[in-house]
């Protein structure tokens, strides 16, 4: 399991970020999990469901019926949230849902 | 249905699919049905600063493209910058792709734009082959240092004479100490050019450091068997090649311990 960060370099940018957990098995595949994004400027559409997010945060995750779209589309589930406003808080919101003990500082 | 009503449908339903909206001072955010494969829709902004009309990402491109690159490579970004000038845009200061215009945008900038972004996409998607190379490395090293009894051993190591001697950079993904006292190395290939670079390199190393006991540990699936002919051509010894796939180390782990390294049998 891999857990990553990225945020748009521009400071002006600052909603534009995604904290997750990325696994990979013996196969050397790779699975996005869960990704908690911030309400970034483009909206996000779940494509089975058909509605859309619209400039709010979501929460991506790996789903069966996603992975079963032609082609898949792994994460391509995702459900707005309000648990978090920006990527420190993401990640802990992350850390809680997943049981993930963080020690010390997140960033410095 | 019938045609006229399938038509008429999907034309609705494709203009529907497409909205402008108001997002700041300036700035207009395009909605296309063009989605990344998360669902979330390509970036596309029209901007109106100082007078001057553009398209933008706004750098969300890149980094939506690369989340789960750990690597940002110049390579990478070479190919990047490659597609983006080719169609008269460039690159800005926080991996923005910027494409000015003389007035207003019209449909056919919108969709150049698009072609941009989706061709960004997908230097994306052939960068896997990089990533999954990192990878394999990684996974190699971790594999054998942590069934290591000795502490005697170093990632991406070269023999002192080479880093002198040398402009270009070569490096055995791992050295290590043997209880005779040689140094065995370690070379992890995923991809042909990986293994042909390692030929390569252990040819260099072994003019300044004959003693060395090479290792190529390769992912059976992936290396042409030519790379793994040359690189046992190169070290003139057919024994020193081991299929490796990712988290099953008997094989290598024995011929390790065959050559003096301290090593768990598990």
């Amino acid at each position: 399991m891999q857990l990553y960060s990225r945020a748009n370099l521009n400071p002006a940018l600052a909603h534009d970020f995604s904290v997750g957990f990325i696994y990979t098995n013996y196969s050397d595949q790779s699975y996005r999990v869960i990704r908690c994004n911030g309400p970034h400027d483009t909206d996000h559409t779940n494509v089975i469901e058909g509605n859309v997010i619209v400039r709010s945060a979501h929460i991506h995750r790996l789903t069966e019926r996603y992975q079963a779209l032609r082609p898949p589309r792994q994460d391509g589930f995702a459900e707005a949230t309000d648990a978090y406003l920006d990527i420190v808080g993401a990640l802990e919101y992350l850390a809680a849902l997943v049981n993930l003990q963080v020690s010390g500082a997140l960033f410095r | 249905m019938s045609e006229a009503r399938l038509i008429e449908t999907l034309k609705a339903d494709l203009c529907a699919s497409f909205e402008v909206r108001a997002i700041g001072p300036g700035r207009w955010n395009v909605r296309t049905p063009l989605l990344f494969d998360d669902g979330d829709a390509l970036p596309v902004f029209v901007s109106y600063i100082d007078g001057q009309w553009s398209l933008t990402d706004l750098g969300g491109t890149v980094s939506h493209s690369f989340f789960d690159e750990f690597q940002f490579t110049d390579a990478r970004f070479e190919r990047v910058g490659l597609v983006v000038s080719n169609h008269g845009a460039e690159f800005g200061e926080y991996n923005s792709i910027d494409l000015p215009l003389g007035g207003p945008p019209t449909p056919f900038d919108v969709g150049i734009f698009l072609q941009i972004v989706a061709q960004v996409q997908a230097v994306a998607v052939t960068s896997r082959t990089d990533r999954d190379q990192s990878r394999y490395v990684k996974t190699v090293q971790q594999g054998i240092e942590s069934r290591l009894l000795t502490p005697d051993f170093d990632e991406n190591w070269s023999p002192e004479d080479v880093v002198d001697q040398t402009r270009a950079t070569y490096r055995a993904d791992l050295r290590i100490g043997t209880s005779g006292g040689a140094d065995v190395v370690v070379f992890a290939a995923s991809t042909t050019d990986k293994a042909n670079v390692s030929a390569l390199t252990i040819g260099r190393f072994q003019r300044v450091r004959p003693d060395l006991i090479p290792v190529l540990a390769f992912h059976p699936a992936r290396v042409a068997s030519s790379a793994i002919y040359r690189f046992q051509d190169e070290v003139q010894d057919d024994d020193v090649v081991i299929p490796v796939n990712p988290g099953s180390y008997r094989e290598l782990t024995e011929r390790l311990r065959s050559l003096g390294v301290e090593i768990t049998e598990n």
